[in-house]
């Protein structure tokens, strides 16, 4: 399989989404601290 | 006998949470039965959220995809990873709290409140209603296929038997039973995909098996063109594919609704990590599953059949049922959500807000069953004629809905500037380009899908349109900044139910100024 073909597509599947997710989960959630307060604790579950 | 067994204890299950969840009563008032009382937590949400979006077109379309067309349709696979956490994300808190604070149920109703214009609401409701029903309908006929694989009895008698189990729990437990339905479904998803995945690797000699299998049968089957480059340079279709599974999700109002019910805004950071944790494991293994297709059964007459044959070929009959369970989900968990918001539509856009705006709580109830039972009826009629391949129905709705919703929805939570004018011109020309530019394959001939088309002329008339007329009135505005705040809604809010919240009677301006005068908008 081209090696190009490998990179991009799981670049743009797989790496790219679990980059994004865990910015957007981790760092852009500490500015919801006051909402958090507010609503409780978060669930996972 | 065995995959029969596993597949009706599967059945059994689903409709036993249907029943739990009426027994327990959480399916008797407005919010409870659209929303599941907005309590669901973030895993549920995203699993429901998921495998709504994932219908029986991934067992289906995305291996007679794959099966013709070799890794090009990966870039099909890799759009959709990014689907769950971007609308999560990008849309989940302001609208959470937007719909929240307005005492929206669904997701039209949401776009009314926000442009407050009647045709906004009578005409998202009509495309809706529609697109729900052609959506559902090739659910229905994947369902006939599916079930008539393992049961072997008569495709008619499959569609009446798999539509029967979907509408009885959506009947009798709303959306908190499909949402939990949906949760067990897409574990079933995954356990499915994954046993079918592992052997169909093994058995065509592991990843470097795979790889020189397909070299042998036409190299550029592993090439992201497409057999014999066949789209080669057309970014357009490529962008389009990437578009449609991603940020399309925004803009089904059966997927953003998942947004609304959430427990608690914070809620949605979690989700976002099930979201994608889920799309991992499940979004690109039909592809890879038919690509081992291609080496194992080179001669298949029916593409659409690629993953079923696989299993028949590979499994013994438990894991076999399982997988078909699993396909049975994938189907049953996205017609459910579709039934579900196409009778919200009926029921609470249409009949309470234009025929019957005094209705009662339980009538409103009353008349979204019967809608789902009304839909059923009427869906079962059309998918015994067995209308065209799944996947191009598929598709095609998804094209019409993400060109008609999405410029409204997201720009609508973003930018206070979008007006009511410019919402529903934009709703019109984006249905009407997408619907044109399917119809008449003009994505052959320009190598732009419709779907992109239609968003990029949805976007430049709202955002035109609205330019151009008069700014939102400052009641929604208001609004708007308060449910994009990260401050905490006011006044108890949360806990309120719908039925104080939302008299549908009125005019919606009119409703948010009393807010303002209750002082619900003042931070």
């Amino acid at each position: 399989m081209p090696a190009g073909s490998i990179a991009l597509l799981f670049g743009l599947g797989i790496i790219g989404p679990f980059v994004y997710s865990l910015i957007w989960t981790l760092v852009t959630g500490r500015g919801w601290k006051k909402l958090i307060e507010r609503e409780g604790k978060t669930k996972w579950f | 006998m065995l995959s029969i067994a596993v597949v009706i204890i599967y059945m059994l299950v689903v409709l036993g949470i249907g029943i739990y969840v009426r027994r327990r009563g959480i399916a008797e008032t407005g919010e409870g039965y659209l929303l599941g009382e907005r309590r669901i937590g973030p895993c549920v949400t995203a699993f429901t959220h998921q495998s709504t979006s994932m219908s029986g077109y991934m067992f289906l379309g995305a291996g007679s995809m794959a099966y013709q067309t070799g890794i090009y349709s990966l870039w099909f696979g890799a759009g959709d990873v990014w689907g769950g956490p971007l609308d999560l994300s990008i849309v989940g808190r302001r609208l959470r709290r937007f719909t929240k604070l307005t005492g929206a149920l669904t997701s039209i109703e949401f776009l009314e409140k926000r442009y407050p214009m009647p045709a906004v609401r009578w005409f998202g409701a009509i495309v809706c209603v529609l697109c729900m029903w052609l959506y559902v309908t090739a659910q229905a006929v994947a369902a006939g296929k599916g079930l008539g694989i393992v049961t072997g009895l008569p495709y008619i008698a499959c569609v009446v038997i798999g539509l029967a189990v979907i509408v009885t729990y959506t009947f009798l437990g709303g959306y908190y039973a499909v949402a939990w339905t949906d949760f067990l479904q897409g574990i079933v998803m995954l356990i499915g995909i994954q046993a079918i995945l592992w052997s169909a690797i093994a058995a065509v000699g592991g990843v470097s098996g795979l790889v020189s299998g397909l070299a042998a049968k036409d190299i550029t089957l592993l090439g992201v063109w497409g057999p014999g480059n066949m789209y080669k340079g057309m970014w357009g279709l490529v962008i389009g594919a990437v578009l449609l599974w991603s940020i399309g999700y925004m803009g089904w109002p059966h997927v953003i609704v998942r947004n609304m019910a959430i427990d608690k805004a914070s809620d949605l950071r979690p989700a976002v990590m099930w979201s994608w944790f889920y799309n991992c494991l499940f979004v690109i293994s039909p592809y890879i599953v038919a690509f081992c297709t291609i080496i194992l059964l080179p001669a298949l007459v029916d593409p659409e059949m690629a993953i079923f044959e696989t299993a028949q070929l590979l499994l013994p009959a438990v894991v076999f049922g399982i997988v078909m369970a699993a396909v049975m989900a994938a189907i049953m968990s996205t017609a459910d959500s579709l039934l579900l918001q196409g009778a919200s539509s009926i029921a609470r856009d249409i009949y309470q807000r234009f025929i019957n705006p005094k209705a009662t709580e339980k009538r409103l109830v009353y008349v979204t069953r019967l809608a789902v039972a009304g839909m059923a009826i009427v869906t079962l009629i059309l998918a015994i004629t067995r209308p065209p391949a799944v996947f191009a129905a598929v598709v095609f709705v998804s094209d019409v809905l993400m060109a008609a919703f999405l410029p409204v929805v997201v720009l609508g939570l973003y930018w206070a500037r979008v007006n009511k004018y410019g919402a529903i011109s934009s709703m019109v020309v984006g249905t009407i380009v997408a619907m044109v530019w399917t119809l008449a394959d003009l994505a052959v001939v320009t190598a732009i899908s419709s779907g992109l088309m239609g968003i990029i002329c949805s976007a430049v008339v709202l955002i035109v349109v609205s330019l151009v007329t008069p700014p939102p009135s400052k009641e929604v505005v208001a609004a708007l900044e308060l449910a994009t705040s990260l401050e905490p809604l006011p006044g108890g809010i949360e806990k309120k139910s719908e039925k104080t919240l939302a008299p549908e009677a009125k005019c919606v301006t009119a409703f948010i100024q009393e807010r303002v005068l209750e002082g619900a908008f003042a931070v």
